[in-house]
């Protein structure tokens, strides 16, 4: 109980430094709003890094609730710290952000342990889905080039955007992040017609992914190295 | 740079009604004939394409494009001509929001607005004069100054974004000084000095742009230090906007800014292309944008770098002919880019277009 209580402050102080680290070199003339935005995808790719150095360990049944809420709270954390709440409607932005942050990293969890049944390799089932989340949220990037061939492209360039975890951070921050200069400058999508995902259904399906990778993980329930290890980790405690 | 300072007769004729048709001796009277029927020919296509509520490709900002093609084309279409006019414009009104914006979408928020109210001052309907107002005072608060936290230093200073973030370019402060003007906004608002800063600042002319990129074409970039055809390019299209954009925000045909733009029209004058930019991207946009800053220029002809005089209204028209497909409709068929594989979007600007050049 002790060793789990260090460890989680251990992983709160890291999300919290790492962002930190982070936040105080972003660029002093970022619009506000794109710094907020960045700042929570800065909390969350923190918190998925962290997922990952974790992935040996045995946190991930109980720990992907902890994860989220964790994440949720760092960002929540760093966001007040770094723009003061001036109205109430960047107070309540700063909340629906944190929660994001923690919805994701909520379905991020599930999806390891599902993928952890069949790489019996935690390590390696973070590694993955850290990747999926970097590939889904470079996808503007990186399909620019195709997409910008299609006469109509409007369905295609939703469904990219729709993948991409960033696009969900970027709905509940009222922030249209591919007109935002970087990304304006480095993808085509700021200049095609595109609708952001519904925050609401965003946030359900995340929750849904979340839940029902945790039930099928639990379903398949192979033996593991998660749960030899958890097995070890029970023994050793006195 | 004072509002006073207007080069009158030239904008004024911005304002005229649609119906003053340019039919003494600007341009040849055959091809008059043929803008007519062309203009014409679009707006039986967007007849055609209109949704039942009234609205094109369910876009506000197509909506009120569309809408603005009939109301200021020579035929005079008003609110009294049927639901094809009634149907637009309480679409437009349904999608006013509570913060003065007119919009279906958090995206493109101050384009949409703009071009709304552009659109809803053409009906002539004072019933529409407080949603005006509201988007009007919108579109204020999104131009950016040391309220929120830009001074003027900064190269965003004074500039407008889409809505949805802050990051202003010329295209949305030309569609946002575009509608204030046409609305009436108040003339001695600091608004407009603002956004000449920034329209400065857009400009290849290192005379009068402060930033260091600026290089000395005359041409317009489509932010300070941006432009998406390669590094700080001039092109067409934003030449164009950038051109109007300064004489509505009160410089004058003198104005050394206003002269160096003109040049570069000049030194790439064109209407096969929008000159400057990757396979043709904006081609509409260029084409009506540059008929709305000829006619504001008040230019019937254009003399070229080497001398070669154009009858710019001759020879849109005969680009635009040849380019209108059999029902009526145009599209950009190198690029989508900035909507332009939408037929409805295309069209409609093509009939303004074909409005400025009918219409004396």
């Amino acid at each position: 109980m002790r060793r789990s209580g260090i460890k989680t402050v251990w992983y709160l102080l890291w999300i919290l430094a790492g962002s930190e680290l982070l936040a105080t070199t972003l660029p002093m003339a970022l619009p506000e709003g794109e710094c907020r935005w960045l700042l929570a995808t800065l909390c969350l790719t923190s918190a998925l890094v962290l997922l990952y150095s974790r992935g040996s360990e045995p946190p991930l049944a109980p720990g992907q609730l902890q994860s989220a809420l964790l994440a949720g709270l760092g960002v929540l954390a760093v966001l007040t710290w770094h723009l003061p709440v001036t109205y109430i409607a960047t107070h309540s932005l700063h909340f629906q952000l944190a929660l994001g942050v923690g919805i994701l990293v909520f379905s991020a969890g599930g999806l390891i342990q599902l993928l952890t049944r069949f790489t019996d390799d935690p390590p390696f089932s973070s590694w993955m889905i850290f990747c999926l989340a970097v590939l889904l949220a470079s996808a503007p990037l990186w399909t620019g080039p195709a997409v910008d061939l299609i006469p109509s492209p409007l369905w295609g360039t939703n469904l990219i955007i729709a993948f991409s975890p960033l696009s969900y951070l970027a709905s509940l921050a009222e922030w249209d992040y591919l007109r935002g200069e970087w990304f304006y400058r480095h993808s085509p999508f700021g200049g095609l017609r595109y609708e952001y995902p519904s925050a609401a259904i965003a946030s359900i399906v995340y929750v849904g992914i979340g839940l029902v990778s945790r039930y099928l993980a639990n379903l398949l329930n192979r033996p593991s190295a998660t749960t030899d290890a958890r097995a070890g980790i029970s023994q050793a405690t006195p | 740079m004072k509002i006073s300072s207007i080069f009158p007769l030239a904008l004024a004729s911005l304002l005229l009604p649609a119906t003053v048709i340019a039919d003494d001796g600007v341009m040849d009277k055959a091809l008059l004939d043929e803008a007519k029927l062309l203009a014409d020919s679009g707006l039986h296509y967007l007849r055609q394409t209109q949704a039942e509520d009234g609205s094109w490709s369910s876009s506000v900002g197509v909506t009120a494009l569309g809408l603005r093609a009939f109301l200021e084309n020579r035929r005079g279409y008003t609110e009294g001509d049927g639901p094809f006019i009634t149907r637009p414009v309480k679409f437009l009104l349904n999608h006013v929001n509570e913060d003065g914006s007119i919009s279906e979408t958090n995206q493109n928020r101050n384009y949409n607005t703009a071009v709304a109210i552009t659109a809803l001052q053409a009906t002539n309907n004072p019933a529409y004069a407080e949603i005006i107002a509201n988007a009007q005072r919108y579109i204020h608060k999104l131009q950016l100054d040391s309220e929120e936290g830009y001074e003027p230093d900064h190269k965003y200073y004074g500039g407008i974004g889409y809505g949805g973030d802050e990051r202003p370019d010329l295209s949305n402060i030309y569609h946002s000084i575009e509608a204030m003007k046409i609305t009436g906004f108040d003339a001695n608002d600091p608004m407009w000095e603002k956004a000449l800063t920034f329209i400065s600042r857009s400009q290849n002319n290192s005379e009068t742009n402060d930033q260091e990129w600026a290089s000395n074409d005359g041409g317009f970039a489509y932010m300070p230090g941006y432009s998406p055809h390669g590094g700080t390019v001039s092109y067409g299209s934003m030449t164009a906007a950038g051109l109007l954009s300064l004489l509505y925000a009160g410089a004058d045909k003198n104005d050394p800014r206003v002269k160096a733009a003109y040049d570069w029209i000049r030194a790439n004058y064109t209407v096969e292309t929008n000159p400057g930019a990757k396979k043709n991207q904006g081609l509409f946009y260029y084409y009506n944008a540059f008929a709305k800053t000829m006619r504001a220029y008040g230019e019937k002809d254009l003399v070229d770098a080497q001398g070669v005089s154009h009858n710019w209204r001759e020879d849109l028209t005969r680009q635009l002919k040849g380019m209108q497909s059999k029902d009526g409709s145009w599209v950009n068929n190198d690029s989508p880019r900035w909507w332009e594989g939408d037929k409805n979007l295309c069209t409609a600007w093509s009939v303004i277009a074909l409005n400025q050049v009918i219409n004396k």
